[in-house]
């Protein structure tokens, strides 16, 4: 498990809202944690995986597509509160995300 | 300069612009591929074959190139074999078509191009990417596999032993991989790549008429359709073709 610290919490957090920001032409300052991927920025899943290749490229994580969607059907992000939170767990543990969700 | 002949079918639109047809895939937002045969074979041949183009590109609608098949659709098939087997070669017969065009063809490739999407893109010579393009064949996750030849050309163009590791694990490449793998030609800023490869086409067959286009392209697609001493034949009469026109020396 990777150690998530606040510089890279920002860091992260500073991506996700400028590629959604960019990928959906919106201000940044028009997004917040309760801004709806799909509802709010007519966006739609496939951005979560462009979004994936962005944050694996940058860290060099090891996480395969299939290992999010399964998390993802357990614990859905909608928001993009949310998905910066998922971002936190996808740097933390990579892979073994999968496994989270299991012992709650 | 738009014009000339525009059709929409259901799933695709076509257009020209100065010379270079343009097929985009449009399907709601994840432009799913609803059959492998949703491009009608006698539609496309009527469009490209009816004005002198220099160039092809297959892009996708909005954000994502395509995100594959629709699997529902597949699945809806499962007990008719016969009719599956018989709209995947339809498919098949329309990116053999593409990829034997005698002109330049080019795949402008943004956000998601997954499964029966890349197996199109690959059907072209070269392929533009963004900066965020994202390439997969998932099927193998999903328990079936490519339906379009992707087991065919992927390994053709990249090799045997990356294709089977692409391939099976169904991961995804994103555009610096898939760059240094040579399935993506050139990547350009996001939102360009239509832009970029309609640059890219004009850049290529600047100063050169439809014929030596037409030809060069088809005597090199010739190489791996005909045999040798036809291959030859042909780039022979090709020649002379052109050389009737000729107009000083080299």
């Amino acid at each position: 498990m990777r150690t998530l610290t606040q510089e890279t919490r920002e860091e992260l957090r500073d991506m996700i809202y400028e590629f959604f920001s960019e990928e959906c032409g919106t201000e940044i300052e028009n997004l917040s944690e309760q801004t709806s991927i799909i509802e709010d920025l007519d966006g739609d899943s496939l951005l979560f995986v462009e979004l994936i290749e962005v944050i694996k490229k940058k860290y060099g994580l090891n996480i395969q597509l299939q290992t999010i969607g399964k998390y993802l059907l357990k614990k859905p992000a909608t928001t993009l509160g949310q998905v910066v939170e998922t971002s936190y767990l996808i740097y933390e543990y990579e892979n073994e995300i999968v496994n989270l969700g299991s012992n709650e | 300069m738009q014009n000339s002949k525009e059709a929409k079918s259901s799933a695709f639109c076509f257009e020209t612009e100065n010379q270079i047809g343009i097929i985009t895939i449009n399907n709601g937002s994840q432009n799913r591929l609803p059959e492998p045969d949703f491009i009608d074979l006698n539609l496309l041949d009527e469009l490209v074959c009816g004005q002198e183009l220099k160039g092809l590109i297959i892009t996708g609608q909005g954000r994502h190139f395509s995100a594959g098949a629709d699997v529902d659709n597949i699945k809806a098939h499962r007990d008719n074999p016969g009719g599956l087997q018989e709209a995947l070669k339809k498919g098949k017969d329309v990116l053999n078509y593409i990829e034997a065009l005698p002109m330049v063809t080019v795949a402008a490739v943004s956000g998601v191009c997954f499964g029966g999407g890349l197996e199109f893109a690959l059907s072209c010579q070269f392929r533009v990417g963004t900066a965020n393009a994202v390439l997969a064949f998932p099927e193998s996750n999903l328990g079936i596999m490519p339906g379009l030849a992707g087991t065919i050309r992927l390994p053709r163009m990249i090799g045997r032993k990356k294709a089977v590791e692409i391939i099976l694990s169904g991961r995804t490449i994103n555009a610096e991989e898939a760059y240094e793998l040579g399935l993506i030609d050139r990547i350009v800023p996001n939102k360009e790549h239509l832009s970029q490869a309609k640059q890219f086409i004009e850049e290529l067959t600047q100063n050169k008429s439809i014929q030596q286009i037409r030809n060069i392209v088809q005597s090199i697609n010739n190489s791996r359709l005909l045999t040798e001493t036809e291959a030859m034949d042909k780039e022979g009469e090709m020649f002379v073709g052109l050389a009737k026109n000729l107009e000083g020396g080299l």
